[in-house]
């Protein structure tokens, strides 16, 4: 495990930024950034890279070095990561910190030197920790190995597939906070709107929908149905499709949502609506 | 041999009945050690217990102005052996234990275990 901490004293090393020991297995790659800073780059801490990990970005800790030695640096940060087994496998990489911490009074305050395994170490610049969000994909529709649920005036469920129904009804998303990165919902219409019937889907906690969610919908089989995009823009937390005899709401219409990051607003919507009976109806579906 | 690192966070033995009142971590998976929101909490980051989309933590206290001495301690215990059979308690807040056919008996008092002396408590904290 290879140890950084950026902090000269002890009494700020109080988060990831400040200090972190990380797995040399983690380790992607090492290089020059400028030519006195040489990162080292990680595979994330926080996001499970086991999952799409083509969309996870990658964890970073720049160390300064001396100009001329970033060649050096990488030499003696591969040589002491293989320095076992005359070793623990803690290995200081570097450590800013110069100023002790305590409760006890007298090993507070305490002047030490920093600590860095190549005298052309110089400080960390920086710990670079993204944090514990998803670069959502949208879901696939019958993973959940259920027959969907009927949506109707409550609160969905995450992780559940749910169908539609033709009456009106209000339907709202959970708080993305009360749940995490990653939890999505899916509704497939196999069931058209009926005529006038409005279909909303409330964000009833969180006071907006994802910035940049869509709503797309179809072209359809009348020459008057242009399609439609709508993105959504700050304090848009409902979708509405309305059913409509010649228009919006039919037969294979989807909504896709899944919660980026676990916290306010985190909900991302992809919205698709198809046409029913003539189509000449003109899309009304948005966010508002 | 594989090593596991074990945490449990409830003071009664009949409330651990879930994977945030125990858990046993493979080693290989923990990401990272590091300080979190404050000078006397320590996370252990790991994979997704269930390979979700982000990954899990347990948060331990610990002693001021002891950090990264914890941290040691806790890497010093992943590569330690041979003479082990790779189950690693790190941190048990069970005071009391429950049942009476079990091992140890209905409602003995027992005392918490940490691996460092500079471990105070855990809790198990999945994302």
């Amino acid at each position: 495990m290879l140890f950084f901490r950026s902090v000269a004293n002890d009494d700020a090393t109080d988060g990831i930024d400040d200090a972190v020991c990380l797995p040399a297995s983690s380790l992607r790659s090492v290089s020059p950034t400028s030519d006195t800073v040489v990162t080292m780059f990680f595979d994330s801490v926080k996001r499970n890279t086991d999952i799409h990990s083509d969309s996870v970005l990658m964890d970073s800790v720049a160390l300064t070095v001396t100009q001329g030695d970033t060649f050096e640096v990488c030499n003696e940060l591969v040589r002491i990561i293989n320095s076992r087994p005359h070793s623990d496998g803690f290995i200081v990489i570097a450590d800013d910190m110069t100023t002790t911490d305590s409760a006890t009074a007298a090993l507070a305050n305490l002047v030490v030197p920093a600590k860095y395994a190549h005298p052309s170490i110089t400080g960390v610049a920086t710990i670079t920790i993204g944090a514990a969000t998803y670069n959502g994909r949208f879901p696939d529709f019958g993973i959940g190995n259920a027959e969907p649920t009927d949506i109707s005036a409550t609160e969905l469920t995450v992780n559940t597939h749910y169908q539609s129904i033709a009456a009106a009804t209000a339907v709202t998303i959970p708080s993305a906070a009360a749940g995490k990165a990653g939890d999505w919902i899916t509704v497939v219409y196999d069931v058209a709107a009926g005529n006038t019937n409005a279909h909303t889907y409330t964000t009833t906690t969180d006071t907006a929908y994802a910035l940049g969610s869509t709503i797309r919908t179809n072209r359809g089989s009348h020459a008057d149905r242009i399609p439609l995009l709508d993105i959504s823009e700050a304090a848009d937390n409902v979708i509405t499709i309305t059913g409509a005899t010649n228009g919006d709401g039919g037969l294979g219409t989807y909504l896709k949502f899944v919660n980026l990051t676990g916290a306010a607003q985190g909900w991302a919507a992809e919205v698709y609506v198809t046409d029913q009976g003539s189509g000449v109806t003109a899309a009304t579906a948005a966010f508002s | 041999m594989d090593k596991y690192f074990y945490f449990r966070d409830v003071a009664d033995e009949i409330d651990d009945d879930d994977a945030s009142a125990s858990v046993v971590v493979p080693v290989k998976n923990i990401t990272a050690i590091a300080p979190h929101n404050s000078i006397t909490t320590l996370n252990v980051w790991f994979k997704n217990l269930k390979n979700e989309a982000v990954n899990d933590y347990v948060t331990l206290t610990v002693t001021r102005g002891k950090m990264k001495e914890v941290m040691a301690e806790l890497v010093s215990a992943m590569n330690s052996g041979p003479h082990s059979d790779g189950f690693v308690v790190v941190a048990d807040n069970v005071a009391t234990t429950t049942g009476s056919t079990s091992i140890q008996g209905d409602d003995v008092a027992v005392s918490t275990s940490y691996i460092s002396n500079d471990i105070t408590s855990v809790s198990v904290v999945t994302s």
